[in-house]
Parts: structure tokens; C-alpha cells; sequence
């Protein structure tokens, strides 16, 4: 088993510093974390602060088997999922009309790229809420945050193959969903020009031809 | 190949594709697919448009949170912990068992049913047959909104002043449009806001205990000793208290918790419940929603430091637009008469406005005390320098979409009230509302659209709701206008 970075090892114990120097160090990466699955979201501080306080409670659970980032990504997922559990048995006013009807309203033109990726943040979150949790969690940690299916079975404690099986129907429901939504289509037009935005993409000439 | 119209979209093949993995002829025959096939098409499309969203996602940065304010709860939950660490190794052969029978215990507690609504009166200790040794501690007011009242030991009515000082058997209570705030000798500090009655049993320097007959209190309490108890009984259960702030709302025929620093213990019958630790919130027997459902913080009662007895009062009548003040610390509803004490000399106020605006003002108050007029902030009506006069008709969408909002969480409780029994799923409906020429709503009326029916309880409630809003003084004959509102389930 592998030796404990001796900060995590002083936190266990409960000395208050090395809690706060924890926080200090991940508190970006659970920040970072949580953002990415909860999307944006009025909740993200509860969520990040009720994070760093099941990890305080919990860090003697951790044995050092896995990485501690392992660990930590467990720990803020499964916040957030309760989170977002908690929130969804209770009935809400659904705020966006409240919200579209300031928007038309609003005299000042708001041509800023800044607000039009927060209006394709939303959209593309409000796509994946209607993912099961399940399979958003894997597409989350594996699309947006890059991690490989091994971690991710860890993370999630479920085999390697189930991960990729939930992440290859996450994308194709996620498809259909995206593709079905007229609001989205002006990002198609924008892409008519060739294959701009595609990750991994190999590099393709003004053809289209692929560089070898 | 398969040549039927609909089929599983190739996914790995335009996958493939997008990225440039395929020979020439791979490519010109998922091309050739693509050029009959609606369904792979679609896919395309939807991998195209979610590559792009993935990246803006990929890009966009984590907003800014609070880590200064999250460090000091943090540093708090970690001194919590480590004291409990301290006891547990002092304790622990004991602590184990009784800890395992309290588990037993409260968890045959919890599936009795809930108890039948009455007007809960709290099985415990009532002001005490034998007094203690200990002598009470002083109860001071340092802020009254409109006419709270008091009954005092003997059930006598009381007139509260800021000179009133309560006492042990005292019951305070608050109608609507009315707030109390006072702290205790020892350093706690209570918010009763409107609709509440409170009875103080037990005030002492080992012991404060009072009871919640009705609404809400919200205390913020110094940490306590090892020999010192704080508890709020209502509904037949206990909050004890171990240096927190929090709030407890008697809702009839349960209990809502709401912590927001620090931890409480909620007890039956002497039996423990639950222990609601910061941030958190709990509701007990059939209570339909945590208290605080529409404040994601709970405004902080304030302990003013020094001698404050002695503190001058500051009085600022209700106004039109104004819904609140920040004064001091305190934050208090303006929605009639207030006074409050306040260190003399220089002092910075917020008045809170329906729209949301804040206005800070500064004032000088007097040793002897000071009236505040309102009308120096110079409230008026006015449009946002540059923006269209609204056409005829229809007000600033922007303020009324304001108003609307800020009365977001009302229209929740409406919502959730009128679910009780009936489950109702989406409701997309709109509220025609006629303004008169003040501003003040003079009808308010509820329909659902998709021709659906709206609950009468829920359209009345909300009726009730949008009947107090103000807008903004069309002038003339009024005007109405229709707001969309939307209301979901999510199971």
C-alpha cells in the first residue's frame, strides 16, 4: 500500500490546519468538479462546501489503496448526486420564463461571446439532465474531465466494461436529444463550414482531404 | 448491408468518420450512407452540435465562489470534530453503547406514525415549579418592526418598547407585518420574524430553553460549555444547540430545522432523532418543507457588542418600494414601524426595494435618538437611463420580471401546499394582472394554459400572493398585462 502524502496523513488525525491546508489545495479541483457535473447552478457553493465537509468527516475511511484523486472525485460525485436527489423531490417554479421575459425586455444589446457561451452552457446541461445519473456521471468524468474508463470504474465501483457500455448509450441518447432541438440549430449552421470544434480531430486540408 | 429505413445509427462508423480514421473508401461509403440515411444524418448532426457544446463546457471556467466564508465554516466543522474526538477517547467504552441503544431507539421513533395535528404544546419542562439557584439572565430588545405583544408570568398584556426587558414565562409573539429581535445576557441572539409566538421557559446562565408554539425563530448562540444548554421545543420535539446558528420553524403538525453554522440534536420524548449539522436542513413528522424553503441563507440576528442598553433608538416609518432594511448587521422587514437601537454617530443603512435595488444611506443619529424619513432616499419611479419608454399597456417587463421573481419563493409554497394530495406535473399557466394607476394590483387572476385546470386552493393562493405586489406607478387608467409562469414536478 502506498505511503500517505503526511498531509492527509496529519488530517486524519484531525489537525486543523492540515484540514484547512486540504481545503486550500483542492479546493479548485473540487470547485472544478462539482461544476462539471452540477452545471451551472445556483447550489454550486452548498454543494462544494457540503463536499469539504464529508470530507472532512470521512478522510479516515481512505486507506491509501487508491489515488486520493480517485477518492475525492467518489466523494463529490456523490454529493452532487444527493444533491441533485434532494432537489428534485420538491416541486419548483421553473424560473426560465421569469428569465426570457427580462431577456426580451433587456434594452442593451448583449452581443459579448461571454454571455452566449453561458446560454449554450445551459442549453447543453439542460440536454444532459435528461440523462440518466448514471450515465451523465461517466459522461461527465470521461467527456469533460478526461478521465480514462479504468478510473472511472473505480470512481463509480462498477467494471470497466459496464462504464463503457453507459458512456456509448450516454452519447447516443445525448445525440438524438441535441439534434431534436431546434434551438441548437445555428450551431449546426456554424459547423456547414467543415468540422470545426471536433476534438481529436485529425487535421484535415480546405478539401476535407485528410493529412496524412 | 442492412437496407431498411430506420436502424441503429452507426455511431462508431461517423465516429470514425469525424475523425479522419477511415480509408478513402470507408469514407465514401459512410458518405454515400449518409446521403440516404435521415437517421444517421440526425446522429451527425447531434455529434457535431455536441462536440461544440463540449468544448465551450471544456473551456468554461469554475464561477468565483465564497472560499473566505466556506474557510471559516470549514474551520468551525473541523474544531467540532476534533472536540468530538477528544470526548470519544475519553468516552468511548461508554459512548458505544449508548450510542448503539439511541440508534435502536430512534429508529422504532421514527416509524410511528405522525402524530395527529393539534396545537402542539411541547412535552417538556414548562416554566419551572422550583426556581432555580442560578439567577435568570437579562433579556434585552434591540430591534421591534410594527407591534409584537407580550404576555408576561401572569398573563398580563405588555406594551414592548426597546426598553421592555422579557422575562422567564414571558410569551412573545409577532402578528404579520411585525418582527422582533433580542439577545440574551449571555450573548444569544433571536429573529422572531412575523407570525410567530414563542413562550421563554427557562432563562439561565446553565439553561435556556423556550418553547416554539407557533412560525419561526432564528438564534445565533455563542458556544456553549460543556455544562450549558440551549434548546428550542416545539412540536413535541427538542432542538438542543451546541453553538450554531440556526433556525426552527413549528410547522403545524411538525418540525423544519434549518442550520447554517454549527450542529443541533433534535430530540423526542428525550429520545434522539437527528443531528442536523451545517450546512443542513431537516424536517420532522409530516412537516411539508424545511424551514428557510425561501431564504438559501437565514438572515443573521444580530448581537450588537458593547453596552447597548444604553443605545440610542433609531425609528424609520414603512414606505412605499421599501421591503427591508440593512441596519447595523441586522437585516429587518420594513413592512411597518420600526426602531431599533443603534450606536449614536455616524451610520451606514441599505434600504432593500421590491425590484431588488439596494439603496445605502448614511445618517448621523442623535444620543437622544433619530427619526429616519425615507423620503430622503428619493424613491422614484424611473426608467433605466437609456432603455425604450414602455409601450402603453405594458410595464418595464424588466421590473415586472423583477417583482415576479422576488415573489418566486411565495408562489413555491403555493405550489407545494396545493400538491399535497393531488399530483399535478407541469403547469404552464398565466397570471392576468390588472395594475391600477398607483401600481398596486387591483386583480389577480390565474389561468393555466394547454386548457388544463388549475387548482382553485392553488389559484387562490397565488391570487393572494400576486395581490400584494407593487409595480410601478403606470399612471392614468392602469394597465394589465399577462405574466407566464411555470411550475414543475420532477420525480
Amino acid at each position: 500500500m502506498a505511503e500517505l502524502d503526511p498531509l492527509i496523513s496529519r488530517a486524519q488525525r484531525g489537525e486543523p490546519q492540515a484540514l484547512r491546508e486540504l481545503f486550500q489545495r483542492y479546493r479548485g479541483d473540487v470547485t472544478r468538479i462539482a461544476f462539471r457535473v452540477l452545471g451551472p447552478s445556483a447550489d454550486l457553493e452548498d454543494v462544494v462546501q457540503e463536499a469539504f465537509v464529508q470530507v472532512y468527516r470521512s478522510l479516515g475511511s481512505y486507506q491509501g489503496a487508491a489515488k486520493f484523486s480517485t477518492w475525492l472525485y467518489r466523494l463529490v460525485t456523490n454529493v452532487a448526486r444527493m444533491h441533485t436527489r434532494r432537489e428534485r423531490s420538491r416541486p419548483r417554479l421553473d424560473g426560465s420564463r421569469a428569465d426570457a421575459l427580462e431577456a426580451q425586455s433587456s434594452p442593451e444589446p448583449r452581443p459579448d461571446a461571454g454571455a452566449e457561451r453561458s446560454e449554450r452552457l445551459r442549453a447543453l446541461y439542460s440536454h444532459l439532465e435528461r440523462l440518466s445519473e448514471r450515465k451523465r456521471t461517466v459522461l461527465v468524468l470521461h467527456d469533460f474531465e478526461g478521465l480514462p474508463a479504468s478510473e472511472i470504474a473505480e470512481i463509480v465501483q462498477a467494471p470497466v466494461l459496464t462504464v463503457r457500455t453507459r458512456l456509448f448509450y450516454a452519447r447516443k441518447q445525448l445525440y438524438a436529444s441535441l439534434a431534436a432541438d431546434p434551438s441548437l440549430a445555428e450551431l449546426g449552421r456554424e459547423l456547414l463550414g467543415g468540422d470545426v470544434g471536433a476534438p481529436r480531430a485529425a487535421t484535415r486540408d480546405a478539401n476535407g482531404e485528410r493529412n496524412e | 448491408m442492412s437496407e431498411a429505413r430506420s436502424h441503429e445509427p452507426k455511431l462508431g462508423a461517423l465516429r470514425a468518420h469525424r475523425e479522419g480514421k477511415l480509408s478513402a473508401a470507408g469514407r465514401a461509403r459512410i458518405e454515400q450512407h449518409l446521403a440516404g440515411c435521415e437517421t444517421c444524418c440526425e446522429a451527425r448532426a447531434g455529434m457535431q452540435r455536441y462536440e461544440t457544446l463540449l468544448g465551450i463546457a471544456r473551456g468554461a471556467p469554475a464561477p468565483e465562489l465564497d472560499f473566505a466564508h466556506m474557510d471559516a465554516v470549514l474551520a468551525r466543522e473541523a474544531a467540532r470534530l476534533a472536540r468530538k474526538r477528544q470526548i470519544q477517547r475519553v468516552a468511548r467504552p461508554l459512548a458505544l453503547a449508548a450510542v448503539a441503544c439511541l440508534a435502536f431507539v430512534a429508529m422504532r421513533a421514527s416509524r410511528e406514525p405522525a402524530p395527529s395535528p393539534r396545537p402542539a404544546q411541547p412535552d417538556l419542562r414548562a416554566a419551572p415549579a422550583v426556581p432555580s439557584q442560578a439567577r435568570a439572565l437579562a433579556v434585552h430588545i434591540t430591534a421591534i418592526v410594527g407591534a409584537p405583544r407580550a404576555l408576561d408570568e401572569v398573563g398580563q398584556p405588555v406594551l414592548l418598547t426597546l426598553d421592555t426587558m422579557p422575562r422567564e414565562g414571558w410569551i412573545l409573539e409577532t402578528p404579520a407585518r411585525s418582527e422582533l429581535h433580542f439577545v440574551l445576557e449571555d450573548g444569544a441572539a433571536l429573529l422572531i420574524p412575523a407570525g410567530a409566538r414563542i413562550r421563554l421557559d427557562r432563562v439561565r446562565p446553565d439553561e435556556v430553553q423556550i418553547a416554539l408554539l407557533r412560525g419561526r425563530v432564528v438564534n445565533a448562540v455563542q458556544p456553549l460549555g460543556p455544562n450549558r444548554r440551549y434548546a428550542i421545543a416545539a412540536a413535541g420535539y427538542a432542538v438542543e444547540v451546541r453553538g450554531t446558528h440556526f433556525a426552527v420553524e413549528h410547522l403545524e403538525p411538525g418540525l423544519g430545522v434549518q442550520v447554517d453554522e454549527g450542529a443541533v440534536a433534535v430530540s423526542r420524548g428525550g429520545v434522539l432523532v437527528a443531528e442536523v449539522r451545517a450546512p443542513g436542513r431537516w424536517r420532522g413528522a409530516g412537516a411539508l418543507a424545511a424551514p428557510g424553503a425561501d431564504e438559501r441563507a437565514l438572515r443573521r440576528p444580530r448581537a450588537p457588542a458593547g453596552a447597548f442598553e444604553t443605545w440610542p433608538a433609531l425609528q424609520i416609518p414603512p414606505w412605499p418600494q421599501v421591503v427591508g432594511w440593512e441596519i447595523d448587521g441586522a437585516a429587518l422587514i420594513a413592512a411597518d414601524e420600526l426602531r431599533m437601537r443603534v450606536p449614536p454617530g455616524a451610520l451606514a443603512l441599505q434600504a432593500l426595494l421590491e425590484s431588488g435595488r439596494r439603496v445605502p444611506v448614511q445618517i448621523t443619529v442623535d444620543p437622544l435618538g433619530t427619526r429616519f424619513d425615507p423620503r430622503a432616499l428619493q424613491l422614484r419611479p424611473r426608467h433605466r437611463a437609456g432603455s425604450a419608454q414602455p409601450e402603453a399597456g405594458t410595464p418595464d417587463a424588466a421590473q415586472a420580471a423583477a417583482v415576479i421573481r422576488a415573489a418566486q419563493p411565495a408562489l413555491q409554497r403555493c405550489y407545494e401546499r396545493s400538491l399535497r394530495r393531488a399530483s399535478h406535473g407541469a403547469l404552464r399557466a398565466r397570471l392576468r394582472l390588472q395594475i391600477d394607476a398607483r401600481g398596486n394590483v387591483s386583480r389577480a387572476e390565474l389561468r393555466a394554459e394547454q386548457g388544463l385546470p388549475v387548482p382553485a386552493t392553488f389559484a387562490k393562493c397565488v391570487r393572494g400572493v400576486a395581490q400584494r405586489w407593487r409595480f410601478e406607478a403606470p399612471g392614468g387608467s392602469g394597465i394589465t398585462f399577462d405574466a407566464p409562469l411555470a411550475f414543475q414536478t420532477r420525480n
